[in-house]
């Protein structure tokens, strides 16, 4: 169930009501309301997709087991081979199955071999890809020794199911969440309160300001050839805003949730259109997935203490897994791509935030905002890969944009309120980036409660609700 | 709870001022919308979707039938929103004639949370609240919040209580684009489209309304763009019409208004020029009643 549903915020307060009135002592009953809450919340989407959550947490938590009884290296390597492959099954079939199905025929029918596989009708499983990555990460965590397999089934399937962030992650790494999940809560004020807060923010972010950019966005990349090159550029800029405000809103709704329930989930967002470098953007984009990605990925392959070359090799696979992670079609792929290669430049250039040629910048504090723009309108382009359809389409709309030709722009629906609500985001973030130890009247507790407040206004007063981007993933 | 008390207090606030805005707008669709729910006196009314409210000559129907008339149709929308005008109007007068377009894609499922939108700031009006709950069962629970009722419309309201502009001609809003090409044809692709059964129980609840209280009710299928002749959407209009015994008139595979894509402005509606070509075709048909 989604957390923008009437239907949810009709229930949680139930959940809320119930999990806290269980008494301390039996937290095996806490735990076990809360992995029942997740599993039904969940079936809701559809109910057979719980069999996959299921699947993909006995095999992990199976390989994990095997992986810990055994000492020897080469067994163990291969252990966690089969098993993360096995639980990544699912997600290569229900998500890819179509797509490599579909690259096969039409490259053979290139070479004018007649060959297809049946294609598959199938819904693919919601947050497969987070709560696959999850899984797989404490698997990989195991066989490196970075954490110890977990023993109790109960707190294992919650560490997998926890219904804050199976859609959407963050993808919390098992020596974060376990220990939480062992540990008996009593309700905290304070961790309720900002709970609230970044509910309120999240929602905020989700609903007033990415749905209602969706609006015009929505209506322009679909037809960009019926509306001018100013209207196409707005809807690139503003689908930039709306991808990081979908995203970062319901990780910090999840955020939230986790947090009045008191567990404490990674931060995913930190501002990352306040990034000077596309390295940077990394550090501040997906914090989560970036961490997997690293860990799992990039560091394996070699990481950065080999040769250049290499380096450089490892950078490129680590996007290009990105790429397909986010979906099952050439439009990511070359959307990964192109992060990879900027981040390679950036090496080679020494743009890096470790380069050279980063740190003399830093030192000229004029060259900020120039690197923050440079920065901003590099991802803002890529996001164009990210939206399309089609590769055709993406260079259709960036070719679009350098044309004179003067068709009609018709008015997209809400922008006026959108504009209205832009500088809600861009002060926060603005504040919080650069301003954080000034301007302290704004950390004044009625200056709280009155943007707090303002801003629950504005969700019901002009919150659209619409669906979540990053759900498909 | 302060927190929520503040909350509350606000949303009260924002209410009364909505409540305000919208029954004093001076032009936009607010007034437009305004003037159907709580002030027409036509003795013709003209309901239905965007093909209402932009092929439907107002001006040409009052002049030929010497009747006053009003066109309230609504883009975007249908019989579930006439259905609580009709309501509404019915409270305070009885119109002697009723035309209402029904394109048998009208019917299909669709998203009939449109229809919410504009009923919600009169959910206390007598038979609306059923309408909206008939929608969404929790809008009970929504409607409590004034912020909700008014979702979005602050902007609107305030510019429609300030500017008094208004393109409409009684209701009928022409448009002045002309289809530069041939618009393809709506249903020639293989879509799977539903029937609204929400919907089609809004048209019997419609008929029963109208006999209730001795309206004439007329039913009619404006031009479509490249109908196929074996398109079968209106067949379950006409069988309701027929087994209510409403006269069901339709053009939408009028030769004459159709073969010409010069009278359309895109797949759906026709232009200005083929609305008043189509509202003199009415006329004709409607002096034969």
């Amino acid at each position: 169930m989604s957390f923008l549903s009437f239907n949810f915020w009709l229930v949680f307060p139930i959940i809320f009501g119930l999990y806290w009135l269980i008494p301390v002592r039996y937290n095996t009953l806490r735990k076990v309301f809360l992995i029942l809450v997740s599993y039904l919340l969940y079936m809701n989407w559809k109910p057979a997709f719980a069999l996959v959550l299921l699947g993909v947490t006995v095999i992990t938590y199976f390989g994990g087991y095997l992986l810990e009884k055994n000492k020897k290296e080469g067994s163990r390597k291969r252990i966690a081979l089969f098993f993360a492959i096995l639980s990544l099954l699912p997600l290569l079939v229900f998500k890819y199955y179509n797509f490599i199905n579909d690259s096969i025929h039409s490259g053979l029918e290139h070479l004018g071999v007649a060959f297809n596989l049946p294609g598959l009708n199938w819904a693919i499983p919601v947050g497969i890809s987070f709560f696959s990555f999850q899984a797989v990460g404490y698997l990989l965590d195991v066989y490196h020794g970075k954490t110890s397999a977990e023993k109790n089934i109960i707190d294992y399937i919650l560490f997998v199911s926890f219904f804050p962030q199976i859609t959407s992650g963050p993808i919390s790494k098992a020596d974060e969440l376990l220990p939480q999940i062992k540990k008996p809560h009593t309700f905290d004020y304070e961790q309720g309160k900002q709970g609230l807060k970044f509910l309120v923010w999240g929602m905020f972010l989700k609903i007033v300001i990415a749905d209602r950019l969706g609006l015009y966005v929505d209506n322009v990349f679909p037809n960009y050839d019926h509306y001018n090159s100013v209207a196409c550029i707005v809807a690139i800029l503003f689908y930039t805003l709306q991808i990081y405000t979908d995203f970062a809103g319901y990780s910090y709704i999840a955020i939230g949730i986790a947090g009045i329930l008191g567990f404490d989930l990674i931060n995913n967002f930190n501002r990352p259109y306040f990034a000077q470098s596309v390295s940077e953007f990394w550090r501040r984009w997906h914090i989560s997935l970036t961490r997997w990605l690293t860990q799992n990925i990039y560091i394996p392959l070699g990481g950065s203490r080999c040769s250049n070359f290499r380096c450089w090799f490892n950078i490129i696979i680590t996007f290009l897994v990105s790429g397909i992670w986010h979906g099952a079609n050439w439009t990511f792929i070359i959307w990964g791509l192109i992060h990879g290669f900027l981040l390679v430049f950036e090496r080679i250039a020494g743009l890096n935030p470790k380069g050279k040629v980063s740190q003399t910048a830093d030192s000229k504090k004029y060259l900020k905002p120039i690197r923050i723009f440079l920065t901003f309108i590099l991802v803002s382009v890529a996001w164009i890969f990210f939206r399309m359809p089609t590769v055709g389409d993406s260079l259709g709309i960036i070719g679009h944009m350098f044309s004179a030709d003067n068709a009609s722009t018709i008015a997209a629906s809400g922008i006026n309120t959108t504009l209205i609500v832009l500088p809600f985001l861009f002060v926060k973030d603005f504040k919080d980036e650069f301003l954080s130890t000034r301007l302290k009247f704004m950390n004044h507790p009625a200056v709280h409660w009155a943007w707090y407040v303002l801003l629950f206004v504005m969700i019901i007063g002009i919150g659209v609700l619409d669906k979540f981007i990053y759900v498909s993933f | 709870m302060i927190f929520f008390s503040i909350v509350a207090v606000i949303d009260c606030g924002f209410g009364v001022i909505c409540d305000y805005l919208n029954s004093h707008s001076k032009g936009g669709d607010t007034k437009d919308r305004y003037y159907i729910a709580k002030q027409t006196s036509e003795d013709l009314l003209m309901m239905g979707s965007s093909r209402m409210h932009h092929h439907y000559v107002t001006e040409i129907v009052e002049d030929s039938l010497h009747m006053s008339a009003y066109n309230c149709g609504v883009d975007g929308n249908g019989i579930i929103l006439s259905y609580g005008y009709l309501l509404m109007i019915t409270e305070r007068y009885k119109p002697k004639m009723i035309i209402y377009d029904a394109t048998g894609f009208d019917m299909y499922e669709y998203d009939n949370q449109r229809s919410l939108d504009l009923l919600k700031e009169y959910y206390k009006e007598p038979g609306i609240l059923d309408i909206l709950t008939s929608i969404n069962k929790k809008e009970r629970i929504k409607l409590l919040s004034s912020l909700y009722r008014y979702n979005s419309k602050i902007l609107p309201l305030l510019k429609d209580y300030i500017s008094s502009s208004s393109s409409n001609q009684k209701g009928y809003a022409p448009i002045n684009r002309e289809a530069q090409e041939s618009p393809t044809d709506l249903f020639v692709n293989n879509n799977v489209f539903i029937l609204d059964t929400l919907k089609l129980s809004y048209v019997r609840k419609f008929i029963d309304k109208c006999q209730e209280n001795s309206i004439r009710l007329i039913f009619c299928s404006s031009p479509l763009y490249g109908k196929s002749p074996e398109s079968t959407y209106n067949d379950p209009i006409e069988s309701i019409c027929q087994e209510k015994h409403i006269p069901f008139l339709d053009f939408s595979e009028d030769h004459e208004i159709i073969d010409d894509y010069k009278n359309f402005s895109d797949e759906a509606h026709l232009n200005g020029k083929g609305a008043i070509l189509f509202t003199n075709k009415l006329i004709s048909a409607l002096k034969g009643f």
